[in-house]
């Protein structure tokens, strides 16, 4: 998709940039070696950067999305206050939890600084996409990510749809850019797993963990826990949601994971004491994408677009023209 | 619909969703199909243009049968020269062409790919260029002389309606006659191959052009004779 076009060229020059230490006229000369290094180093800097790359800003104009850009890990702007008064609140979340898988087999390929620029980029590309949709980046555990979303200033339903959405957006990217991208060198492919659930008033407590400079604003609740649970049940780039957000968004895009993993996995969470059985559901969010008012699919190839809110004057209409002049219109008061 | 049929239309249907997500079968109390939502226009290069908002009625007969289409986003002025009416039906094609080609079976996903995306496609080029892409009919009976005129391959309205004439009244040439077009070639190897697609139009139609066709050629005559009376009134004047 054009919107992660500069995070996969990143990836692109790293590994182009690989190839050319490995050559033997680099090999012996000492200059040109360090200068490709100092280049990786700076492509790995580049990843860091707080600000979503210019493929990605597009998307927050093109969907009207006002992101959450200046974020502090562990201190959720809605509850920040818990941090000084050492207090504790109930509040709604969304809880998503991203993992990246495969990583280990780029060693095999790879040196560790260029294995670092691409993991990086891809879990970068997964927050940035996040907070463009206002999700809020809690913890990072290695490759894996706990996002919030929602809060004080998001309804439920909003706040919803905005998870899905950044959750699919991603996972579209990793199972088509990021996937040929290393089919076509040979490699096995980087995969995401994603797991999503949702906790309401009376089930998510925030609170203060930990102690002073080794404390971060968080959350207790089930349904925190249940999200990277969820996502170990997840296929390969593939999400999993619990039963809340069922409820919250209905709709056709479910279908429980016990169809695909066996009836012992239908549920994520059980209390027998008190009956209580959550079910855990497979999200279809290629269906999910395809339906979205801002997605537009080209039929030729099946690929998908972010719509722009204004399209451009400028574009010449040469390719248009071929498959418009197949139509020969007619105006008749004969309508058969 | 048969068993079997509602098989295949389902087949159909489901191909449409593929290919156009957001497309959706709502089937009518009546028995009647549906397809409602947004088709997205992208062209050769990829580029994304815009989404109309349409709708397009399935025949009864389905695979056979013309089905229509209606856009309902309200993006095409509703001018007769955009080939749309008021109420946002759009004129894909000639309606004679459109019954050759339900002669076979019309697949749903073969009406948008011929007629209904070209269309739309052609609409988003007038948006940007002012005009159209490619050929378009005149208007009324005009553009069904010209399809005449491209189906029998010549501009004589005289051959034409003698070919209509003579289907309607089966007096056709025979197979191994001299054609009538004068191409020296036999009938058989050659207006044949036309008139068989004649026979994929309905009699009706075919009756009424031809009483068009007559009612065209014949002001010619009262005009000349006009023309002729004015000649006198001017030499007796002198
Ligand atoms: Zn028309
Ligand atoms: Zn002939």
């Amino acid at each position: 998709m054009e919107i992660y076009k500069s995070y996969l060229d990143n990836i692109r020059a790293a590994l182009a940039n690989e190839i050319q230490l490995s050559a033997p006229e680099v090999m012996f000369n000492e200059d040109r070696k360090r200068s490709l290094l100092e280049e990786q180093k700076q492509l790995l800097k580049k990843t860091k950067n707080a600000q979503p790359l210019p493929s990605l800003q597009d998307l927050s104009s093109d969907w009207g999305l006002r992101p959450a850009l200046n974020q502090k890990l562990g201190l959720h702007p809605d509850f920040q206050h818990l941090k000084y008064e050492n207090g504790v609140e109930y509040h709604y979340i969304h809880s998503m939890f991203i993992d990246i898988k495969g990583s280990t087999n780029l060693f095999k390929y790879y040196s560790p600084l260029v294995v670092a620029i691409v993991t990086n980029t891809i879990q970068i590309a997964a927050i940035h996409t996040c907070m463009v949709f206002g999700g809020y980046i809690q913890r990072l555990h290695g490759d894996g990510t706990l996002v919030y979303f929602g809060g004080k200033q998001q309804t439920r339903s909003d706040s919803v749809q905005r998870c899905l959405s950044a959750a699919s957006l991603f996972t579209h990217f990793m199972k088509t850019d990021i996937k040929s991208f290393f089919e076509s060198r040979g490699i096995k492919p980087i995969y995401t797993r994603i797991g999503i659930d949702y906790g309401n008033d009376d089930d998510v407590l925030w609170m203060l963990a930990g102690a002073g400079e080794a404390s971060e604003v968080t959350t207790c609740s089930l349904h925190t826990s249940l999200a990277p649970k969820m996502q170990a049940n997840a296929k390969g780039n593939g999400i999993v949601v619990g039963d809340n957000v069922v409820g919250l968004f209905p709709s056709e895009f479910y279908s429980p994971v016990a169809a695909r993993l066996g009836e012992e996995h239908r549920y994520i969470f059980r209390n027998q004491a008190k009956n209580f059985n959550y079910t855990q559901y497979d999200f279809d969010w290629e269906t999910y994408l395809v339906q979205n008012e801002h997605i537009a699919t080209n039929h030729f190839n099946g690929t998908i677009h972010i719509k722009p809110r204004q399209v451009k004057v400028v574009q010449p209409t040469t390719g248009l023209a071929s498959i418009a002049a197949v139509s020969n219109p007619y105006y008749g008061n004969q309508v058969g | 619909m048969a068993t079997r049929l509602d098989k295949e239309a389902t087949q159909d249907f489901a191909e449409v969703r593929r290919h156009f997500p957001k497309l959706l079968t709502i089937a009518l109390e009546s028995g009647n199909v549906l397809f409602e939502g947004d088709i997205d226009i992208f062209d050769q290069q990829g580029v994304y243009w815009n989404t109309y908002n349409i709708r397009i009625t399935v025949p009864t007969q389905y695979p056979r049968g013309v089905p229509e289409l209606h856009e309902v986003s309200q993006l095409i002025e509703r001018v007769i020269d955009r080939h749309i009416d008021k109420d946002g039906w759009c004129c894909v094609g000639v309606s004679h062409e459109l019954f050759i080609r339900a002669h076979r079976d019309f697949r749903i996903i073969d009406f948008l790919s011929e007629y209904a995306y070209p269309y739309l496609a052609n609409q988003s080029y007038f948006m940007v260029e002012g005009h159209f892409a490619g050929f378009e009919y005149k208007h009324g009976f005009g553009g069904v002389i010209q399809f005449y005129q491209k189906l029998f391959k010549t501009q004589d309205f005289e051959l034409i309606s003698k070919f209509i004439d003579s289907f309607l009244h089966t007096r056709l040439p025979r197979y191994r006659d001299m054609c009538w077009c004068g191409s020296g070639r036999k009938y058989r190897k050659c207006h044949l191959l036309v008139i068989n697609e004649l026979k994929k139009i309905s009699k009706t139609q075919l009756k009424s052009d031809l009483s068009n066709f007559q009612l065209i050629q014949t002001p010619q005559v009262p005009f000349f004779k006009q023309f002729r009376r004015g000649m006198t009134s001017i030499v007796a004047g002198s």
